[in-house]
């Protein structure tokens, strides 16, 4: 099987030869470059180039079009901030008052030289992998967005306390939001992966989630013309996952602060797991330890497909060792082949 | 007065984010004296009790930001018609180390100030360096470091290096969603204590001030 099709046939809630992996390494190529993070994202032939070899070298079942969440700040003019072996960070807001929601004006996808750069780099990995390998592309959601466009404080507040200007925000948020999936199809993505990790119940509450974020996120993905995957990056999902099934997701993230079994059953023939290895722990295992947490996963969820596995935030971080890598896709393949006994 | 009711009533307006029903409440407590005995018995153990909440998933960050932002207004209000100043020992700083995302520093902000603590901002994205010289001027004996990143979470070792190197003796808190993720993370930067949520920090801050002392 190729990783297209193991993939499709978990997604379609159904055993394959084994359980797909999806290795979600965005920042890591420049580690596998051995340049600065900063370096590695100026240009799209790095990002080719490292995406290609950690394919060959890791084996997973996917390649991640992802760059860094700032991305779509540096897309309005906002600030990205470098930092040795972690991702991009967004700067100072580019929403300092409320009234500056009504003047946001996003640019246009295919005039925008950074989103340009990581739909060059789409259009050579689909080139490279033709349709043997899924390629991820990434967007932030319209609902989440805001924690980088203005602050966290200043946007839960808006969502409690002005509500016109809310809608406002999300419509503006959403068209961009849904341009920029459709550019990263077209350009060769095989679905998306839609961030929203305000919606999760660690944030928010599910009353709210059904007022705001899944309203926001059921529009847009009807929008989206690709498969989408929910992604709520660590946090919990248990108390929504019928909800965002219903928002049109097929895949949802999972948290490593929740119990996989448990997750597993309430998804079962609903919508497909990522999940759900903690990225965080990861950085102090060996390789021992990485086969015991994949079979972990395996165990607790891999029955009757609907399972890919990978990290719980939908990113690999710098610090983890090639090692467990290495061991986290050598025991994907020991453990997790159909059927399961 | 029916303080147990009174409690009740004050967190759940907290839980539900009605800020005028909760400065309601604590106006219809008319003495001095009960306004304290409020504050320390039922406003502290609510914010306690929401964060907890946070840490077992029946509440929300977003709940617990603003039941903190709201108890910070109202006592702040309180304290500042009264003449009330904040306790200036032990002496305490905040930061948001290397990143830029400040809501865990402002939760844990409104949580410690409603507990009657004055404590220094030292803002947010700040570098480990900067950090423990800004400490050290201040001569902080317990700085709280708040993160969200994984990279910023790993700096303080150096924070700790650099304040060991000036002399300071400050001990340090640390918190935030890497630590959350991985138990063992703080002792490995080199931190004195973490909590697992805003609601840990006054009695970590009880407890770091006892081994200051000692």
């Amino acid at each position: 099987m190729t990783s297209m099709q193991r993939v499709l046939t978990a997604l379609s809630h159904k055993e394959a030869d084994r359980v797909p992996l999806f290795l979600l390494l965005s920042l890591y190529g420049a580690r596998e470059l051995q340049m600065s993070v900063k370096n590695y994202f100026s240009s799209h032939e790095n990002i080719i180039r490292a995406q290609i070899a950690m394919l060959k070298k890791y084996g997973a079942d996917c390649i991640y079009g992802f760059t860094y969440a700032a991305i779509e700040i540096e897309a309005l003019g906002g600030e990205v901030i470098y930092v040795e072996e972690g991702p991009p960070n967004s700067g100072e807001p580019v929403i300092k008052k409320n009234s500056d929601i009504e003047r946001l004006e996003f640019p246009k996808v295919r005039e925008t030289p950074c989103l340009l750069k990581a739909l060059k780099a789409i259009e050579a990995l689909k080139a490279f992998a033709g349709g043997e390998t899924p390629i991820i592309g990434v967007v932030m959601s319209p609902f989440s967005a805001p924690v980088m466009q203005m602050g966290f404080e200043k946007y839960i507040e808006l969502i409690y306390e002005n509500r016109p200007l809310f809608d406002i925000l999300m419509k503006k948020n959403s068209d961009f939001c849904v341009e920029w999936a459709n550019a990263q199809l077209e350009a060769g993505a095989s679905a998306i992966c839609y961030f929203d990790p305000v919606s999760s119940p660690t944030i928010i509450d599910r009353g709210l989630f059904l007022e705001t974020g899944f309203r926001v996120a059921k529009g847009a993905i009807s929008k989206i013309k690709g498969a989408a995957a929910a992604h709520l990056a660590s946090g919990r999902i248990l108390p929504i996952i019928d909800d965002v099934a219903a928002s049109g997701a097929a895949v949802i993230g999972a948290s490593s602060l929740e119990d996989m079994k448990l997750v597993k059953e309430k998804c079962r023939g609903k919508i497909s797991v990522l999940g759900n290895l903690n990225g965080i722990q990861m950085c102090g295992w060996d390789a021992r330890r990485a086969e015991t947490e994949v079979r972990k996963i395996i165990d607790s969820a891999a029955c009757g497909g609907g399972l890919i596995i990978s990290d719980n935030h939908g990113e690999i971080p710098w610090q983890v060792s090639e090692d467990v890598l290495l061991a986290i896709s050598q025991a994907v393949r020991e453990w997790g082949r159909y059927p399961q006994n | 007065m029916d303080f147990n009711s009174l409690a009740a009533d004050f967190e759940n307006s907290l839980i539900s984010m009605n800020k005028n029903k909760a400065r309601s409440i604590f106006k219809t407590i008319e003495k001095f004296e009960d306004r304290i005995f409020f504050i320390e018995n039922s406003v502290v153990p609510a914010l306690r009790k929401i964060g907890e909440c946070w840490e077992s998933g029946e509440t929300s960050l977003a709940q617990v930001y603003m039941s903190g932002k709201i108890c910070e207004e109202i006592i702040g209000d309180f304290s500042h018609e009264a003449g009330m100043r904040p306790a200036a020992k032990p002496k305490i700083g905040i930061a948001t180390l290397e990143d830029h995302h400040c809501l865990g520093k402002r939760i844990v902000s409104s949580v410690v100030r409603s507990a009657g603590y004055h404590l220094t901002d030292f803002g947010h994205g700040i570098s480990a360096l900067e950090l423990s010289k800004a400490a050290s001027e201040d001569k902080t004996e317990i700085l709280l470091v708040s993160v969200l990143m994984l990279h910023s979470a790993l700096k303080i070792s150096e924070l700790k290096k650099f304040l060991a190197a000036s002399g300071a003796k400050t001990r340090i808190i640390a918190g935030g969603a890497p630590f959350i993720f991985d138990d063992s993370l703080w002792k490995n930067v080199g931190a004195d204590a973490s909590g697992r949520g805003a609601f840990d920090a006054v009695r970590l801050i009880k407890e770091q001030s006892e081994r200051t002392d000692a």
